[in-house]
């Protein structure tokens, strides 16, 4: 007698265990897909550890010991304050503060640092005079001015290990500076003085700030050159920019190219689809068994890829994030399903009889 | 041949065109299969023998008319359960065999009971039954692909996917068409074999070999 009891849907199991055993007898066609989801996802994984490499560097090179230049400026004597006794000022005019470090003896050595020139412009001094401009201190207007100064280089013996030079530096010109501008200043621009002082770490700042505060009548302020810092900032999010829109690309163009085989794939196999639907297969069938293929391909790609990824890591010590490896298969997997879903779409609507009808 | 017992599948009022336009294909068409029986539905090129086929094997909706499968009317079934009732009800034949030919002949097999549902254990039962059935060597073929085994052959298994889900309807165009008479008679002969377990085999045909072997014979002409 005609069968009349298995009247039920196939279970996805089944269907999943169908898609399988397809993609098995479909050798080529799956390693063709695997290989684009492996690479897809290898690609993203190493720029990721690439750009965090080269962020990694980048970051370690601005913050090298002499690079680490910590401003210190005496504000009052920038902009002398109606409050500060004028005989104090005159003081402090006649006195630099490395002078006053001198006078302490805390410096020893007066020699310019090793591989710092002796001249004017030492590096330091360029990095904080590349702005081209410098806020007016009496507030009149802002000027556009390059600093040209001399600059004393020495260093502190004091501790030695953690302040390695110390320049003072005192601006003489202004070459781009307007004439006239600057004969109405009222301020005494040659008498600017700031100090720059080069640290290994951050805790000697503050030591430095101490030394340098306990002259008494200045008035402080600490900063470090916003251009470095800024800089920094700009080479972190620039690399991190970079990476993270390049790695969306490969991921998006992985699974786009998923999409395309699997849509020339399922294109040749009208026929084996139309002889489904005939079979009993409903249109859901149709498109899980697609969308099973794609998925469990792009699932193998991706372990590959992670596998060939960690091994990466045990010789080259790439770094993993695995937060970023599964943000990797995730994305792949569902821009590879999404591209694919078309595709099943139009397998599973497709006209059995009409397909069958042709030979 | 075994005498026919009732309709297994029937049509009252069949009305059909592809083209809306067109010429009906099938006007007012009362026709009925019953089971135990096997029907050779014969006519020229274009009469609808195919077409017939479809409409049955709910691939195509008639655009009037009735169609009944097993007893149950299917002009207001949704695709979904026009798939379930093709998945356990109806068995088709194509006259190319159909295999996929990246799977073993006996994956091609078990394709027929994977959309019925069928456990696997008892799939795997009847399908050894039915290749022993047809005369073909379980452990030689059940392993090999399509492509290494004679036309002939594959056309035997894929009578055995239509069979293994044992359906009331066997729908079978043009089955013979592309055999020697050899492997035209085996098929016929299991054609028969399924009518007399209950089936209502109904067989799209030109081929008087073939209509020899009918009950009834259905011309569109």
């Amino acid at each position: 007698m005609a069968n009349t009891q298995h009247h039920r849907r196939t279970s996805l199991v089944r269907l999943t265990r169908e898609a399988l055993a397809i993609l098995a007898a479909r050798r080529t066609v799956t390693a063709i897909v695997m290989l684009i989801a492996a690479v897809g996802a290898f690609i993203p994984l190493a720029i990721s550890a690439g750009a965090q490499n080269a962020r990694s560097d980048a970051l370690t090179a601005l913050d090298r010991p002499e690079q680490r230049i910590v401003r210190i400026t005496d504000n009052e004597f920038d902009q002398p304050s109606a409050t500060l006794d004028p005989a104090t000022v005159s003081q402090l005019r006649e006195l630099s503060i490395v002078d006053n470090l001198i006078a302490l003896g805390t410096v020893q050595d007066t020699r310019p640092a090793a591989g710092w020139p002796t001249s004017e412009r030492i590096p330091m001094v360029d990095v904080l005079s590349v702005d081209g401009g410098q806020d007016d201190p009496c507030g009149s207007v802002r000027l556009p001015q390059t600093h040209r100064g001399s600059t004393r280089t020495l260093h502190l013996a004091l501790e030695p290990a953690f302040i390695a030079v110390v320049g003072q530096r005192q601006t003489e010109a202004h070459p781009f500076a307007d004439p006239g501008l600057a004969t109405r200043s009222i301020c005494d621009w040659t008498s600017a003085r700031r100090i720059l002082a080069l640290v290994d770490e951050p805790a000697s700042v503050q030591r430095l700030v101490g030394l340098v505060g306990s002259f008494g009548g200045l008035n402080l302020s600490v900063s470090v050159p916003d251009d470095l810092e800024e800089l920094r900032q700009d080479v972190a999010t620039g690399l991190s920019d970079s990476a993270r829109q390049l790695r969306n690309l490969a991921m998006l163009g992985a699974g786009f190219l998923v999409g395309a085989t699997t849509f020339a794939t399922n294109t040749a196999q009208t026929r084996h689809m139309a002889r489904r639907r005939a079979l009993g297969a409903t249109r859901s069938d149709v498109a899980i068994l697609i969308l099973a293929q794609v998925g469990a391909s792009v699932v193998a790609g991706v372990l590959i890829a992670v596998s060939a990824f960690t091994a990466g890591d045990a010789i080259l010590h790439y770094p993993i994030a695995w937060s970023l490896v599964m943000a990797v298969a995730v994305n792949i997997g569902l821009t590879s399903l999404l591209a694919s879903l078309p595709v099943a779409l139009i397998a599973a609507n497709r006209d059995p009889a009409r397909v069958l009808r042709v030979p | 041949m075994s005498p026919s017992v009732g309709p297994t599948a029937e049509a009252r009022g069949l009305r059909f065109r592809f083209d809306p336009a067109g010429d009906w294909l099938f006007h007012d068409l009362d026709i009925e299969f019953p089971a135990r029986s096997v029907s050779a539905v014969t006519g020229r090129s274009g009469s609808g023998k195919s077409t017939l086929l479809n409409l049955f094997g709910l691939l195509l909706s008639p655009n009037d008319g009735q169609i009944k499968i097993a007893g149950r009317t299917t002009e207001t079934m949704s695709d979904f359960s026009r798939s379930m009732l093709r998945a356990t009800h109806i068995g088709f034949l194509f006259q190319d065999a159909l295999l996929d030919p990246t799977r073993t002949v006996f994956d091609n097999i078990a394709e027929g009971a994977l959309f019925a549902g069928l456990s696997t254990r008892r799939f795997r039962a009847r399908a050894r039954d039915l290749l022993r059935e047809v005369d073909l060597d379980t452990d030689l073929l059940s392993g090999r692909l399509p492509a290494t085994i004679s036309g002939g052959q594959a056309q035997r298994v894929a009578l055995c996917r239509a069979l293994i889900k044992q359906p009331s309807i066997v729908l079978a165009d043009e089955p013979t068409g592309n055999l020697d008479a050899e492997s035209s008679g085996i098929v016929m002969e299991l054609l028969s074999n399924a009518a007399r377990s209950g089936a209502a085999v109904i067989i799209a045909t030109h081929d008087d070999a073939v209509i020899q072997y009918a009950d009834r014979v259905v011309s569109l002409d």
